[in-house]
């Protein structure tokens, strides 16, 4: 099997799945705030915190996939189920990363879900062109962020079919 | 009445072929003698040799000089005939003091004597009283040369031309006595103007009259370039015959005594002239004009009066170059302030209306017109007269075809263009500067015809001028007038080199101005560009890092609210909503500042589209709430087919029809649709048109009726102010207050105008122009072939 199976798996009965195969979000966002908001409304509707990964940079995040720096003695085997990531970061932003992960073999199946705050039609064209495989308005309250998160996690967790990437 | 017959082209004619050099005989008041040979021999004498020296004719001729008049005259003349022959010049003369037996009496005579041909000519004239040398005082005084050192030093100190001129007209009347005395101007033309005078109050002055070119023939200027000075001691005369009668011409041309014109007496008695004199003024070789003197009475001028007549020309004449290039240098420094100012003027200006590319005043400041004009394209300014402006643009176009030059000018245009011949005003000259052949720009001034503009002496009129007839004449300067008049119907006065090229810098200056705005044009646009762009990605820079902070206020507090949970009591709780909702509506209003910057910056690219879609998109938009609140959605279908930004207007009309919608809290709600095109086509609309009507700069007026709760007139302005609400808050559906500010810029991005009015019976009207018009020319002018004829108008 190589598909990855949420917590409300249709096939895989009930919750054992997530023990052997946790569902692991990765965020990427430069602002603590927005982060801990997300991890919260995340939480809120079952996603395990410790499953959720937070990296503030561009560089942050290469260390955690190429496992070097902190994520050198890790020993999960798989990439993200599912990556949401901040368009306006300091350094390099959230485009260039865009741009590295569907540029890489290695990386280029893994779900990215561009999650800024910028609407302009300019950032939502060029991020699909890099392969983005949705974009999402933030919003401005929790109330309709714990919405999107809630949608967000019904879909790539509990809907699709997600590819298993080894590492 | 006059016997003569009428004065025609054949007197004028015949006036240029008067033998004046050679008029066989001489005036009244001195005698003439030719001597020959070595001792000297009489050849000819003057018929009043008996009367004025006492010798017979018949003794005189071909009798040796000595047997005629006593020895120490004979001396004395043999010895200036010895300097004349050894003078080169051939047009040398010896003067000097002569006095003879007359009868017994001893006679003073000032003596000339001269070359002519093979012959000597003695002229002996001012015969005075020997004796009695009192009369001599007066003038020896007045010409002493103290007394002339400081009358020249008074020329030199004129400041000025015009200065120098009044100057010398009052020395000559001191020096002369002449009743009038005036400085008399060759224009380029030939035609004559008196600049300066000085005259008796019982005459009228002449100050200010032209004379036509025909009132001095040529050849009779030609005498006046070789003497320096002209009398006539008495008018009228009665010439004496120089004898033998029958011996070939005598050639006078450097005679005192030479018998004038009848013509020219005719004119002088026609003037009530008793005595006159002139005194050439050269400039250079050039006769540039005269100092003419007139009396009332007879009066001879002394020899040595003449003399000092004639340094006073001659000072004049040297002085002249000078002058003229200082009034030169003047001019062009007057010149060059001129075209200072006006740069400086142009650039201070306003923009110009469109189409106009120079204030007109400034073209009249710089040659002297009876009014002036600019053609640009199809558009047309007029000041002081002018041909009409069909006149004007047809005009135009025959110099697009037929004048090349930058700045071209004709006394008589009618010549070259003969549709000028029905201008009006009597218009005859032109002066065009070309600003842009390309786009069909020129500068023009017009002149009228010369018999409407200049106070012509001898004109009928003009009663001072001319006595009246007395008859009997052949020809008269009246008639001469009269004759000359038709001879120049149609032409104006000459342009003046200075005025053309007073023309050229206004052309220049006017370039440069041109050159200059359009790139301060381009200027401003490369930077109201950039500023634009600035200014769309800071504000949406600034919206969205202003959003951070409110969401994770939002965020906070939620968490808060959420973690305290039972703490909290209602008074908090009501607390921390309303910090929700504060920051919920910072971002609400960041949010709108990012939709209004991106209206701004939003490339247009202009398309033609049915408008019909667009409302139709706009409807589906709104159909849940029409459908809620049953609006009736009329629209006056088929809607025309627009060109303009499609999404922009969709979001426009979507605005106001969420309004028509949101503000209506009546029982049977409707929004009308309707476009209508524009009755009264661009390129059709005057200026005063487009200030009146500001929507139809566009090709269509679009209409959104409602019958809602309807704006106060005093708010009208206020509704389309960013973030302005008029409705508390939460009133009819809340909003960020930008839906009207949006409709307005997007109308405006396009050049058109939204109004609002009140709907008869209660509700709102907007209505805005919107369509590019399909047949926008891109310039003012349409692109003219480059190939023209090559002929070029005569100047």
């Amino acid at each position: 099997m190589n598909t990855n199976r949420g917590p409300g798996d249709m096939d895989g009965g009930t919750t054992p799945a997530t023990a052997e195969r946790p569902t692991v979000l990765l965020l990427v966002e430069d602002s603590l705030e927005d982060a801990e908001a997300m991890r919260r409304a995340f939480e809120r509707c079952g996603v395990v915190p410790s499953s959720v990964i937070h990296c503030r940079t561009v560089e942050e995040v290469m260390e955690y996939l190429e496992r070097r720096g902190p994520h050198a003695a890790r020993a999960d085997i798989q990439l993200p189920r599912l990556m949401i990531l901040d368009l306006n970061m300091p350094g390099l932003d959230g485009k260039e990363l865009l741009r590295r992960i569907k540029g890489t073999e290695a990386w280029r199946a893994m779900p990215v879900v561009v999650f800024t705050s910028s609407t302009r039609k300019v950032d939502i064209d060029e991020c699909y062109r890099l392969g983005a495989n949705s974009y999402m308005a933030k919003p401005q309250n929790f109330d309709d962020l714990l919405t999107l998160a809630e949608r967000t996690k019904r879909y790539w967790f509990d809907t699709v079919l997600t590819p298993v990437i080894k590492r | 009445m006059s016997e003569a017959a009428p004065a025609g082209p054949d007197d004028l004619v015949l006036c240029h072929q008067e033998p004046i050099r050679v008029p066989g005989s001489i005036q009244p008041h001195g005698a003439l003698l030719t001597l020959d040979g070595t001792p000297c021999v009489v050849r000819r004498a003057s018929a009043n040799v008996a009367a004025l020296i006492g010798i017979t004719t018949d003794e005189a001729l071909g009798s040796p000089l000595s047997a005629l008049l006593e020895a120490p005259a004979v001396a004395m003349i043999e010895q200036a005939v010895g300097a004349l022959d050894a003078d080169v010049d051939e047009r040398a003369t010896q003067t000097f003091v002569l006095d003879l037996d007359v009868q017994g009496t001893r006679r003073r005579f000032d003596a000339a004597l001269y070359r002519s041909g093979t012959e000597r000519v003695l002229e002996l004239d001012g015969a005075r009283d020997a004796d009695r040398p009192d009369d001599e005082r007066a003038s020896a005084e007045a010409t002493s040369v103290s007394s002339l050192r400081a009358l020249v030093q008074r020329l030199h100190g004129a400041r000025g031309l015009a200065a120098m001129c009044e100057t010398i007209v009052g020395e000559v009347r001191t020096l002369t006595g002449f009743d009038r005395v005036m400085v008399y101007r060759f224009h380029p033309d030939g035609h004559g103007e008196v600049v300066a005078e000085s005259v008796i109050d019982t005459w009228s002055p002449y100050l200010g009259l032209h004379y036509p070119e025909s009132d001095i023939p040529e050849q009779a200027r030609e005498l006046y370039r070789l003497n320096w000075t002209r009398c006539i001691a008495e008018v009228p005369y009665v010439p004496v015959p120089i004898l033998p009668a029958d011996a070939p011409a005598l050639d006078l041309s450097l005679s005192q005594l030479r018998s004038v014109s009848p013509i020219h007496i005719e004119y002088l008695v026609n003037m009530g002239v008793g005595a006159s004199m002139s005194i050439s003024l050269l400039d250079g070789g050039r006769l540039w004009g005269l100092i003419a003197c007139h009396h009332g009475q007879p009066r001879p001028v002394p020899a040595d009066t003449r003399a000092a007549c004639e340094l006073l020309g001659t000072t004049f004449s040297l002085l002249l170059p000078s002058l003229e290039a200082t009034a030169e240098a003047t001019a062009a420094a007057e010149l060059r302030d001129v075209e200072r100012r006006l740069l400086t003027e142009m650039a201070d200006a306003e923009p110009l209306a469109d189409g106009t590319f120079i204030h007109l005043p400034n073209l009249n400041e710089l040659v002297a017109a009876d009014g002036v004009a600019s053609v640009s394209g199809r558009e047309t300014q007029r000041i002081g007269l002018s041909p009409d402006d069909g006149a004007l643009l047809a005009f135009a176009a025959w110099l697009d075809d037929h004048v090349e030059d930058d700045v071209f000018a004709s006394a008589s245009i009618a010549d070259v263009y003969p549709a000028a011949s029905d201008w009006p005003d009597a218009i005859a000259g032109v002066l065009v500067i070309e600003i842009s052949r390309a786009r069909g720009q020129y500068l023009m001034a017009f002149r009228q015809a010369q018999e409407t503009h200049v106070r012509w002496a001898g004109r009928p009129d003009e009663k001072p001028v001319v006595a009246a007839e007395s008859g009997g004449r052949r020809l008269s300067p009246r008639r001469s007038f009269a004759t000359w008049n038709e001879s120049v119907k149609g032409v104006s006065l000459p342009w003046q080199a200075i005025e053309l090229r007073c023309a050229e810098t206004l052309r220049r200056a006017t370039l440069t101005m041109i050159v200059g705005r359009a790139e301060e044009v381009s200027r401003l646009a490369r930077e109201l560009e950039r500023s634009r762009e600035h200014l769309h990605a800071f504000a949406h820079i600034a919206a969205h890092d202003l959003k951070e902070p409110l969401r994770g206020i939002g965020n906070y507090t939620t968490f808060l609210a959420e973690d305290l949970g039972d703490v909290l009591d209602a008074d908090a709780r009501r607390k921390i909503d309303t910090i929700l909702r504060l920051a919920d509506r910072g971002s609400a209003l960041a949010d709108a500042l990012l939709e209004v910057a991106e209206i701004g910056g939003a490339d247009r690219h202009p398309e033609p589209f049915a408008l019909d879609e667009v409302v139709d998109a706009v409807i589906e938009m709104f159909a849940p709430e029409l459908e809620r609140r049953a609006v009736d959605i009329r629209v006056a279908r088929p809607l025309p087919t627009l060109v303009g930004d499609r999404s922009q207007l969709e979001q426009a009309i979507a605005n106001l029809v969420g309004n028509a919608i949101k503000y209506n809290d009546g029982a049977d709600p409707w929004i009308e649709i309707a476009a209508e095109p524009l009755a009264v086509r661009p390129e059709d609309r005057s200026a005063d048109w487009i200030e009146e009507h500001p929507l139809d700069r566009r090709s269509h007026v679009i209409r959104v009726s409602d019958n809602g709760i309807g704006i106060p007139e005093k708010q009208h302005d206020d509704v389309f102010r960013l973030f302005k609400r008029l409705h508390e808050r939460e009133g009819y559906g809340g909003g960020s207050g930008i839906g009207l500010t949006i409709v307005k810029r997007i109308v405006e991005l396009q050049g058109g105008q939204v109004s609002i009015a009140a709907t008869p019976g209660g509700g709102t009207t907007f209505r805005f122009g919107y369509g590019d018009p399909p047949d926008r020319a891109p310039d003012r002018a349409p692109v003219r072939a480059p190939d023209r004829a090559p002929d070029r108008a005569p100047d």
